[in-house]
């Protein structure tokens, strides 16, 4: 019988993250023990949870060769989600291979890494280096043997791994399965067991989507419900016993407002799995410690028969169970006379619990000259841990026939059935397909067969660059500029001619302003001749005042006139009669003045300069006929 | 009339000086170094200094044609299939008649197919509005338009001066050019939208296509090195793009180029 629970969430809480947050900074050796001509790779793994990698430092390796070593680490993230946030774990690993310089205890000292400013540390890892190898004792078959409750009333978690001592690379699947005892309407995990050390791969498990499927089951006399709430095959990367951390959880029922009641902590027990080394002795040469399992491969090629210059795909294929994701395939050089170029990889995994499918290498290759080609058979060392052997398996060696000419028939694939030869293709020419000079046509001599592959044409090599300056116009801030300038100065000269038009009209306003401006300064040195005591030049610049402000006002110069005509030209402009009278008056009194100076005491000259200010300003609101004539 | 000459020649001035400071945003000393270096490694069979060099220059956003083709090449050499498709497409988007960057534009895809290739099923064409806009190649849209535009407004800075029939006459030519310098602009606008988002080439030999902007989420599919494929938008370091299907998913930006 099925129970499903309503509500399931499978979500880490932030307290129980926060712990798997902290950094592992481990490193390992495998095997630790090995014979002075024997290699072994030594590892080292940091998995964090957040923050930069900032720097790494290889430790020390006195005494040893460095063999190979990757150039960059092998990274693996993981993501989880809780809280409404994503948390990502990151996993590097540097992975190098050794081989000691010395016999006796070999010890590697720890490497260093960066962590957001902190600095992590491995441990020593030592390393027993002996004349001759020998294989480590094998382990007891694994049996299914489990975590469980403390005790076994009320609900739990338990963990349960199929075996506790497997060998390095070898598929340990664990699994998490919640024990209730009564009715519960929610599931969260708070957190996730911590798994250092293992390359892990996650196991469906079935209609978790829709919530926890149970099913009943008896322990310690007790029935419970049962469900599995977490499944994982877990592959050792090193030796050693290693802890799988426990998990947590949180169980509830729900009440009729969907509020959590009689919520509930559940935690599963830490388990210890031991990581064998792979035995030394039968371990064959090339040997990859990641390739643990059972494992078959073969070879094709998409045609048996291509013309220079074309492109065949050779296939190669891995299938079997393991950790068929962590393989390490074998690789194929460039054959003489063929381009290689880089290989396609892709992995699929077939469902189940037991880890298994293919690893399949593309590798496209482009013969150069015409020839037969045989690829030799590829090679595949593994260690089978259930026989615990090591088996070599090897694929057919390809063979594969180059031709000059074009339309070449596609062939299926094919496979020479002759027996493994070396890791690197020979090619050997076809009879009477070399070039010869002359040789086209020569009496008695082999045709000339002059092959011209698919080719690209030669790069443009010109002196200096030549750009394309329409596209990157566009592209150029500069571009706004071009099309903002046009509009920009037209919209100033339309604004400049307006202003222009404006100051060039003579309005009242404009000619009162000017009157006034001259006025002020012939009236400022008439009086600086009064205060000074000179009547005759005081009278001259009054008589002049008098005169211009007239001949702005009127538009016309008024300086030569009598005045009489000064009068009539007055009068005809429709200047009051009494203020003409007041004007001539005050005019002539000037030329009184100026010809008869002592005429006019000098303290009269004030009231002469006053009167002709108020006259002036009297003008200058007074209308007058044809205002606009100039 | 000469405040207006001087407007006008102040503003023809200026034009001229943004055309000439947009077309050399490069040292041009430095390019042509880059320009050498990258021809000679290319002929001693240095391929890898030839693309270092190469994409020198293209870093520094000189856009040519001859670039994009002898990049595209080097790409080639190295049997990096998707980059030199992807250099060969730019080439000959700058140039739809070089017939050196159409051929070997088919070669790079050619030789791509035999590797892999996506087939699309159930693809369509590209909606009208960008089969419109990238109907004449950038360079010819731009010219087009910075020749309307200034003639328009030639027109009008003439019309102000005329009178009688020519002013009605240069009135209708600035009105018809402006209306063409519109039209220009309008796909300029387009191309300038394509450039934001627009269309890419599958750089790596394959790559996964997740169900989100993160290595995590599950991978919907597969596709191939030169597969031409639309950006959407853009998150993080990664890009959503649509295949001429309406597929879509996302994959890493330095796994596209742009075209």
């Amino acid at each position: 019988m099925a129970l499903v629970l309503a509500s399931a969430a499978v979500a880490p809480s932030s307290r129980a993250l926060a712990q798997a947050q902290a950094p592992s900074f481990t490193a390992s050796a495998d095997p630790s023990q090995v014979a002075l001509d024997e290699a072994f790779v030594y590892e080292v793994t940091l998995t964090f949870a957040g923050g930069d990698l900032e720097s790494y430092q290889a430790p020390d390796f006195k005494d040893l060769r460095v063999l190979s070593q990757t150039p960059r680490p092998s990274s693996q993230m993981q993501m989880s989600w809780g809280g409404g946030r994503n948390f990502v774990q990151h996993t590097y690993t540097w992975r190098y291979e050794l081989a000691p310089l010395r016999k006796g205890n070999v010890v590697i000292g720890p490497a260093r890494a960066r962590l957001d400013g902190r600095e992590l540390r491995t441990g020593g890892v030592t390393v027993s280096v002996s004349a001759a190898g020998a294989a480590p004792p094998l382990p007891p078959p694994a049996s299914f043997s489990g975590g469980g409750p403390g005790a076994a009333g009320g609900s739990f978690l338990r963990v349960a791994p199929d075996k506790v001592k497997v060998y390095v690379g070898e598929q340990v699947t664990v699994g998490w399965f919640l024990y209730i005892t009564q009715r519960m309407d929610k599931y969260q995990t708070l957190g996730e067991p911590r798994i250092d050390a293992f390359w892990t791969e996650d196991l469906p498990i079935p209609n978790m989507r829709q919530g926890l499927s149970l099913t009943q089951e008896m322990l310690g006399g007790r029935t419970y419900e049962v469900a599995p709430v977490l499944k994982k095959a877990l592959f050792p990367l090193q030796p050693g016993a290693t802890v799988i951390g426990p998990m947590e959880a949180e169980i509830a029922q729900v009440d009729f407002f969907g509020a959590s009641v009689r919520s509930q902590r559940v935690k599963s027990d830490p388990v210890t799995i031991e990581a064998l080394p792979l035995p030394t002795a039968g371990r064959p040469r090339g040997f990859d410690a990641a390739n643990v399992g059972r494992y078959s491969i073969g070879a094709t090629v998409d045609r048996a028969t291509v013309a220079v210059g074309e492109a065949v795909t050779v296939k190669l294929e891995i299938r079997g169970q393991g950790n068929v994701r962590n393989l390490r395939p074998p690789t194929l050089g460039a054959p003489d006379g063929w381009k290689l170029y880089e290989p396609r990889v892709s992995v699929t995994i077939d469902p189940g619990d037991i880890i298994s499918g293919a690893k399949t290498v593309e590798y496209l290759m482009l013969p150069e000259r015409v020839g037969i080609t045989t690829l030799a058979a590829f090679e595949l060392a593994a260690f089978d841990p259930q026989s615990r052997t090591y088996k070599v398996e090897r694929s057919a060696p390809l063979r594969i026939e180059v031709t000059g000419g074009a339309g070449v028939a596609v062939g299926a694939g094919a496979s020479a059935p002759s027996g493994p030869g070396t890791r690197t293709g020979t090619t050997s020419p076809r009879a009477g397909s070399s070039a010869a000079p002359g040789g086209a046509g020569s009496p008695g001599g082999a045709p000339v067969e002059n092959v011209l592959p698919a080719e690209i044409r030669p790069i443009h090599a010109r002196p200096s660059l030549r750009r394309d300056i329409g596209a990157a116009l566009y592209r150029s801030p500069f571009f706004f500029g071009v099309v903002a300038a046009p509009p920009v100065a037209y919209v100033l000269v339309v604004l400049v001619s307006r202003l222009r038009e404006r100051l060039g009209k003579d309005t009242a306003r404009r000619r009162r302003r000017r009157v006034r401006r001259l006025v002020r300064q012939r009236l400022g040195a008439a009086e600086a001749h009064m205060g000074a005591g000179r009547p005759v030049p005081f009278f001259i610049e009054m008589d002049r005042v008098l005169r211009d402000s007239l001949s702005v006002r009127l538009g016309r110069p008024v300086t030569g006139l009598r005045m009489d005509e000064l009068r009539a030209l007055l009068l005809e402009r429709s200047m009051p009669p009494e203020l003409t009278d007041r004007l001539l008056a005050e005019l002539e009194a000037c030329d009184q003045g100026r010809f008869a100076p002592g005429s006019l005491p000098v303290d009269a000259l004030g009231a002469v300069l006053d009167r002709a200010g108020e006259l002036i300003l009297v003008v200058e609101k007074t209308p007058l006929r044809d205002e606009a004539r100039p | 009339m000469r405040g207006r000459n001087a407007a006008a020649l102040a503003a023809a001035t200026v034009v001229s000086a943004m055309l000439v400071a947009a077309a050399a945003p490069a040292r041009a000393d430095l390019v042509d170094e880059a320009w050498k270096r990258g021809n000679d490694a290319y002929f001693r069979g240095d391929f890898e200094a030839a693309v270092a060099a190469y994409e020198q220059i293209d870093r520094q956003g000189v856009i040519s044609s001859d670039l994009y083709y002898n990049l595209g090449a080097a790409y080639f050499r190295q049997g990096s299939l998707g980059r030199a498709i992807w250099s060969f497409e730019r080439a000959a988007a700058l140039e739809p008649d070089d017939d050196d960057a159409r051929f070997n534009l088919a070669q790079a895809r050619r030789l791509a197919d035999r590797r892999a290739r996506d087939k699309i099923e159930g693809g369509d064409r590209d909606p009208f509005w960008i089969r419109a806009v990238t109907a004449l190649p950038s360079s010819v849209e731009t010219w087009l338009f910075v020749a309307l535009y200034l003639a328009a407004f030639a027109a009008v800075f003439a019309r102000r001066r005329a009178s009688g029939a020519p002013r009605v006459a240069l009135g209708a030519g600035a009105g018809i050019l402006g209306f063409a310098a519109l039209a220009a602009g309008l796909l300029l606008a387009g191309r300038a939208t394509l450039d934001r988002v627009g269309f890419g080439i599958v750089l790596p030999d394959v790559v996964a296509v997740k169900e989100g902007a993160d290595p995590n989420y599950r991978t919907s599919f597969e596709l191939h090195a030169g597969l031409r494929v639309r950006l959407l938008e853009r998150d993080a370091d990664w890009l959503r793009i649509r295949l001429s299907n309406g597929l879509d998913g996302w994959v890493r930006e330095q796994d596209v180029g742009r075209l």
